[in-house]
């Protein structure tokens, strides 16, 4: 007897937790169903007979279509309203799980240009338009991973920027990050529309193609990034500041290093560098800024001589922000993974170590 | 009795020890120095001393070559050239080899990571057991059997210092706490996830 239960007694509650979770895992498959069903049986242009894509042929497209498109983007703020925001993307592959692209700016749903708004989201674009494409759209990064740790479920036929599509679920293997549902044009097998749900099924993302046009206008050299093999690489290109770390991340084992890039401040000429770990789908980044001040130093909560880990999480997004030794560290990734804590808490002590 | 004469090979006497202990010491008594009277070989020993003493007391000159610079030179030389044949010589002229670089064994060893990782502070924890063993000790009262106390102290003092050797060993990690914060940090994540910067 142990806190009053039996042996008996808590193998029954442990069985019932058990079951509770099957019924949830079955009862989300089965809304995201109902959910495209509902669509499908909207969409009465759905008549073409194609095949599943599998997540191979997504990511073949990524590495071997050039493409146009002009789509929306919306948003979810912290208020629950939604902006939604009109943009160009050129894609040209090179091979690879990252084209060359670039994002053009079109203006704001429901706004006149000029307005307060559509400046303020001009200028958003102007300097970081490019992460919407790099870290806010679907894409198999990684196809190993991704094929481990995502199940695809195909549910018919659908019409998106007057192209044929195939309705597809992207389920996770944990329960702790977003699900997808995912029209893939049946021709290309490039998304012409993405919707992003948290375990809740709230709508957190959704990126909606209007037109899609095969082959890409041109595409300007990137400016104020630069990409680089390895974490040694990026340093040295930012002059070695000794302050920062290599992360060691051991707490989110299915994810692998995506990208590592040093970020230009084009406004303050400050040098940041950004690792994009990924699980094939999902993704989170450590950013790593050296040469600022402690910005959690009178944080409350906090002890005087402290250590500190400043945490946001809200359905769409977890944010954990520390200092360590002139350097400000960021871990962020996508919905309400509590496994970042762990990550940012290790990386914390890893920094504290260094230092 | 006859006197021995100069170069014999007769023994001398006992009178003749005192005699010729006594050859130049002014304060020799008048029977010691009327033995030369009576013994010749004494009195020869006696004239031999005198003489012997004023070519003696003179210093003789220094040979002029001894003191030309090429004689000093000529030593010196040969002092370096019996060095330079020694092993010390030798092994003061060959040159320590350099290591171009350190091998990777001892570059990854614990040798290395000590050297170049700045011994760890005592933790706030330790210093506070030895103030506290300090200021307990000066608080208690002076009993008969202070003696007894001192011990407690030295004692503890010991167990203060033991946990300060041991804590030194590992560096303190301090504890780390989160914050939740009540609106999105101004991140980039922010931008992509929620399109808000401010």
């Amino acid at each position: 007897m142990i806190s009053g239960l039996s042996l008996r007694d808590r193998a029954a509650s442990l069985t019932g937790a058990m079951r509770r979770v099957l019924v949830s895992a079955r009862a989300v498959v089965q809304a995201l169903g109902a959910f495209a069903a509902t669509t499908l049986a909207l969409v009465a242009t759905a008549t073409a007979q194609t095949t599943q894509p599998t997540m191979q042929d997504l990511a073949v497209a990524i590495g071997t279509v050039d493409y146009s498109a002009v789509q929306l983007r919306r948003f979810r703020d912290t208020t629950h309203g939604v902006i939604t925001t009109r943009e160009r993307i050129d894609v040209a592959a090179n091979g690879t799980a990252m084209p060359a692209f670039a994002v053009t700016f079109l203006g704001v749903e429901g706004q006149l240009p000029g307005s307060p708004l559509h400046l303020q989201w001009q200028q958003t674009y102007s300097r970081f338009g490019n992460l919407f494409f790099s870290h806010g759209t679907f894409r198999v990064r990684d196809l190993a991973r991704a094929a481990q740790n995502y199940t695809i479920y195909d549910f018919g036929v659908v019409t998106r920027a007057g192209r044929t599509a195939q309705r597809l679920v992207v389920f996770p293997s944990r329960l702790d990050k977003s699900m997808w549902v995912v029209d893939v044009d049946a021709q290309t097998r490039v998304p012409l529309y993405t919707a992003e749900f948290d375990a809740q099924l709230t709508v957190v993302s959704e990126l909606e193609m209007l037109t899609f046009t095969v082959g890409a206008g041109p595409i300007p050299a990137t400016q104020f990034t630069s990409l680089h093999p390895n974490f040694q690489a990026a340093r040295a290109a930012m002059g070695n500041p000794a302050e920062m770390i290599n992360p060691v991340i051991n707490a989110a084992a299915e994810y692998g290093i995506e990208r590592v890039e040093v970020h230009t401040d084009p406004v303050n000429g400050r040098s940041k560098l950004m690792m994009t770990y990924t699980d094939g789908v999902d993704q989170f980044v450590v950013v790593q800024s050296p040469g600022t001040s402690d910005f959690l130093g009178a944080l409350p909560g906090t002890k005087r001589g402290g250590k500190a880990i400043a945490r946001y999480r809200d359905p769409a997004m977890s944010a954990l922000l520390f200092w360590e030794g002139g350097v400000s560290f960021h871990v962020a990734g996508r919905g309400t993974m509590r496994r970042l804590d762990d990550v940012a808490h290790r990386l914390f002590a890893q920094a504290i170590a260094t230092n | 009795m006859s006197q021995p004469t100069p170069g014999s090979t007769e023994v001398p006497g006992p009178a003749c020890h005192r005699f010729r202990m006594a050859i130049g010491d002014p304060g020799a008594s008048v029977e010691v120095r009327a033995h030369a009277d009576a013994c010749p070989r004494c009195a020869a020993h006696a004239a031999f001393a005198r003489r012997a003493a004023v070519v003696l007391g003179a210093r003789p000159p220094m040979p002029t070559t001894l003191g030309t610079p090429e004689f000093l030179a000529a030593i010196h030389e040969r002092i370096v050239d019996d060095a330079a044949a020694s092993p010390v010589f030798r092994a003061l002229a060959t040159p320590p080899a350099v290591q171009e670089a350190w091998p990777d064994p001892l570059l990854s060893s614990s040798i290395a990571r000590a050297t170049i990782t700045a011994p760890a502070s005592p933790s706030v924890e330790a210093w506070g057991r030895v103030h506290d063993a300090i200021l307990a000790d000066l608080a208690a009262p002076r009993r008969s059997w202070a003696r007894r106390g001192w011990l407690a102290s030295g004692f503890a003092a010991a167990a203060a210092i033991t946990g300060l050797a041991l804590t030194r060993s590992e560096p303190a990690m301090p504890e780390i706490v989160f914050v939740d914060l009540d609106r999105a940090p101004n991140v980039e994540f922010t931008v992509v996830r929620l399109g808000e910067w401010r």
